[in-house]
């Protein structure tokens, strides 16, 4: 360090400059430039351990006092006239690309090595299936197939379309085809699709345009399971490696892979040689906001053109805004509380069948819904009226706390119990605290006295599985997409699943036969027969169909589907 | 110094390692750590086998060994989700967490120092005044609450700032604006109370008598001699910056460690959760022993004790 007091030096030097301008030499701007330059200094002199012996040079940095010189106000520095970049920009050029908020990431853009909601809709922009849902009727229609027919009762024949082509070139095929439902199959691929397809024994293929699909039983959902299954290229596959496939994408679909930054976007530009209607945004912008208020602020300022899942609360917020507008749809995902009716967990009230109907006839659900909920279906006996075999004629529990009363007077409780309700911290249903807040109040009306117990959601999903989890706890369930009664009443009330807390051979036996044969009139026949046994039994409190909320600027003509698998290629400019 | 150095890099060492084990049990607390790497419908037997393959049957302290053994050359392992060494991902998004942590700190200084400095020649006078209140505010607001009104005002009314993104400079705005919010009040009041402390020291007298001017009495005379404490305070500051990153990160969709360790732990993506925590953690311990080094070497007393 020298001897010579660095700030002494300085100070000559801001007198100088000071005096200069007091003699009208120099603007006050300039002065006030100078004087930052040795503010600047002094800052960097006790930051940085060197700077005393380099006191600050006063014309040494002209970028800095800059900043300096209006400290205050940092924030507006940048702004001025030049709003948002990239959507701006898109704004600008008359709207060709579709931004859509989504609450996370993808964790892959292999489209066989997921089973999450968010890859399932990517995937149907840059992919395409063998069948796709009818928005209308909700039943599967030929997409890639052509056609599907059953040949025997455990093999299918699947004829496809001749005109594909992967955005590569590659041809799209029966060899494709076999190729991508071997690799799903197969255990060393650990797919996580791999129960999608578990009941597939082999695919052959006929001939170019032709594949046959054997399996190992009677397999009427293999319709349904068509239109969660894209294809990726063997050649692409062999010659990449699973460790490109995991951040590239070659497809077939109406919408071309560009570029991925990870949590920020996945960029995608249409197909111009699609095979089908070609899409009308010319790009499409996967947009990772985690923050669902996030995503609101940027839909009303039009960086967002549609977000998922509204929040109930801030409806009239967005409709009232002018830019944007909410929309709703009924989709398969539904809601109930399991009661431990087996007494997997011990023995409990609710083993009684007239405990469990006083549960039911407890809860307003009507009122719950029209109060807390953006829309719901009730059903009466698990089943939604969006799954195939859903039967309109069985009436749901009709809100009576008196006849619960009674029910559980005869039950032996006339002075009811105290029971714990194992609660998950987490849930994707709208309002959800509420919602149990207010079943809760119902049951102990009626003399249910339900105390709630927090459960992390895994450790919820664990318990659950192990049969460990309380006397009743609430859960939710998407049946895979797959548009079946089969796809709910199986998982949730066949004993032989591990969500079931709740035995019954009469209805095991029904829901087997149900799921072997391929019959439709005898099927709804089937499944008409195990409602009533459901509803009769009421192994849970029934809930409701759930209605999803979307969010849609204004300059966007779009609807969601049932299938809650967003297709952004069918929006058009507003 | 040496004698400074060594119990300070043993307190490193001591801090990071209670860290790793912390986030090492986090993995077993929960539950099963299987449960983040199958399907629910994978059966009891699979389950068996892929514990076995995992090393999850192993007595809980010969894990951790592991765990630590190759925690020390960064292996934590292949993220569950995302089929990648975990540390590689964390290595990818520190560079976006230090950007905002630093913007947010720079802005916090330009506005703590002048509004102190202020505050502390004119004290109780109206700027002083309002300055406190201003800084009680600053200090009294949740950063959420405050980055989702900065939100509603200069992206929803004003349409000026993107509310979410990374890339250009406009989209560093607002979390910046929002961490500096938080870090300036505290170092404003240092700067303002260490400056009225030193304006009626003898030295900063014998400066105005021998004719030196006002400014260069604040900023070259008193300034310098204010600013140790307030180096001592923005170090520990960073480590709440980067904690406060992970609100901030969140709410602007800003693609830094602290949002893909959120990411992970909704995911039970252990390796990656373990890995960015143990990051964040470094990068907090480091800045914080570079400060006690940094004070020292501007505060001879410091170095003495």
């Amino acid at each position: 360090m020298s001897n010579k007091n660095p700030a002494d030096l300085n100070d000559e030097v801001l007198d100088r400059w000071h005096w200069f301008y007091r003699k009208g030499l120099i603007g006050r701007r300039d002065m006030l430039r100078a004087l930052a330059v040795a503010g600047g200094g002094a800052a960097l002199a006790a930051c940085a351990p060197q700077a005393p012996s380099a006191p600050a040079k006063p014309d040494a940095a002209p970028a800095k006092p800059a900043e300096a010189a209006k400290p205050a106000a940092p924030a507006q520095a940048d702004p001025y006239g030049k709003p948002s970049a990239p959507a701006a920009a898109a704004k600008a050029s008359g709207k060709d690309i579709i931004n859509v908020a989504f609450n996370a990431d993808l964790p892959t853009l292999d489209p066989q090595m997921h089973n999450q909601r968010n890859g399932i809709i990517w995937q149907y922009h840059a992919n395409d299936n063998l069948g796709v849902r009818d928005p209308k009727t909700n039943r599967i229609v030929p997409h890639l197939a052509t056609s599907w027919t059953p040949s025997s009762p455990t093999t299918w024949d699947v004829e496809l379309r001749k005109d594909v082509k992967f955005h590569n070139g590659d041809p799209f095929n029966a060899e494709v085809v076999k190729w991508n439902w071997e690799r799903v199959i197969n255990p060393d691929q650990k797919s996580q699709q791999k129960g999608n397809h578990e009941a597939i024994k082999a695919v052959e293929v006929v001939n170019e345009h032709k594949v046959k699909v054997i399996t190992t039983s009677p397999y009427p959902v293999f319709v349904e399971r068509l239109q969660n299954f894209q294809f990726i290229s063997p050649k692409v596959a062999t010659e990449k490696g699973d460790n490109w496939l995991a951040e590239n994408l070659i497809g077939t679909g109406p919408y071309k892979f560009v570029e991925w930054k990870r949590d920020q976007y996945i960029l995608t530009e249409r197909n111009d040689e699609y095979w089908g209607p070609k899409a009308a945004f010319k790009q499409f912008r996967y947009v990772v906001i985690p923050e669902a208020t996030t995503q609101i602020a940027e839909l009303l300022n039009g960086n967002i053109d549609v977000m998922r899942g509204v929040p109930t609360d801030q409806v009239a917020a967005i409709n009232g805004s002018g830019r944007a507008t909410t929309s709703t749809k009924a989709i398969l995902r539904l809601g109930f509380v399991r009661l431990d009716a087996k007494g997997r967990t011990g023995p409990n009230p609710f083993q009684d069948v007239r405990v469990r109907h006083a549960a039911n006839h407890a809860i307003d659900i009507d009122g719950i819904i029209k109060s807390l909920q953006p829309g719901g279906d009730r059903t009466p006996a698990m089943v939604n009226p969006l799954h195939f075999g859903y039967d309109p004629s069985i009436k749901p529990h009709e809100y009576d706390p008196e006849k619960a009363k009674k029910l559980l007077a005869d039950a032996g409780h006339p002075n009811g119990f105290d029971i714990t309700w194992n609660m998950t911290n987490s849930n994707i249903m709208p309002n959800f605290k509420a919602v149990f807040e207010a079943m809760q109040q119902q049951l102990i009306k009626v003399g249910i006295r339900v105390k709630f117990q927090m459960f992390e959601s895994r450790a919820s999903d664990e318990r659950t599985r192990a049969g460990q989890h309380g006397p009743m706890h609430e859960t939710s369930w998407g049946s895979y997409s797959v548009f079946d009664a089969d796809g709910v009443l199986w998982d949730m009330l066949h004993s032989s699943s591990p969500f079931t807390y709740y035995e019954n051979k009469e209805l095991d036996q029904i829901l087997l036969e149900a799921r072997s044969i391929l019959e439709d009139d005898k099927r709804k026949v089937l499944y008409a027969k195990a409602q009533q046994i459901v509803r009769d039994e009421a192994p849970v409190i029934f809930g409701w169909g759930w209605h999803q909320l979307w969010g849609v600027n204004k300059g966007v003509a779009w609807e969601p589907d049932a299938d809650e698998i967003d297709k952004f290629y069918t929006a058009k400019p507003a | 110094m040496l004698r400074l150095l060594i119990p300070q890099t043993i307190q490193l060492v001591i801090a990071v390692w209670g860290i790793s084990l912390i986030v090492f049990m986090v993995n077993f607390v929960i539950g099963d750590p299987l449960s983040g790497l199958v399907n629910p419908e994978t059966p009891p037997e699979t389950r068996e086998i892929l514990r076995h393959q995992y090393g999850f049957d192993r007595p809980i302290l010969v894990q951790y060994f592991d765990f630590a053994r190759r925690a020390v050359v960064g292996d934590f392992g292949e993220s569950y989700i995302i089929k990648k060494p975990a540390i590689d991902l964390v290595f990818e998004r520190v560079p976006a967490t230090l950007q905002l942590a630093l913007a947010g700190m720079g802005i916090g200084i330009l506005i703590a120092i002048p509004v102190g400095i202020i505050s502390a020649y004119r004290p109780y006078s109206l700027i002083d005044n309002v300055a406190t209140i201003i800084a009680v505010a600053g200090q009294a607001m949740p950063v959420y609450w405050l980055g989702l009104m900065l939100i509603l005002l200069l992206s929803v009314q004003m349409q000026w700032l993107p509310a979410s993104g990374y890339g250009t400079p406009q989209h560093i705005i607002l979390p910046a604006f929002c961490l500096g919010v938080f870090t300036a009040p505290i170092a404003m009041r240092l700067v303002r109370s260490g400056m009225l402390d030193v304006l009626t020291q003898d030295y900063v007298r014998t400066a105005r008598a021998k004719g030196v001017r006002e400014l260069p009495v604040l900023l070259r005379h008193a300034l310098p001699n204010t600013l140790i404490p307030v180096i001592t305070l923005l170090g520990l500051q960073f480590g709440q910056l980067m904690g406060g990153a992970v609100i901030t990160e969140t709410v602007f969709a800003w693609p830094g460690v602290a949002l893909l360790a959120i990411t992970a732990i909704y995911r039970s993506d252990i390796p990656v959760m373990q890995a960015s925590v143990v990051m964040l953690a470094v990068i907090i311990t480091v800045v914080n022993f570079g400060t006690d080094m940094l004070v020292s070497m501007l505060d001879p007393r410091v170095r003495r004790a």
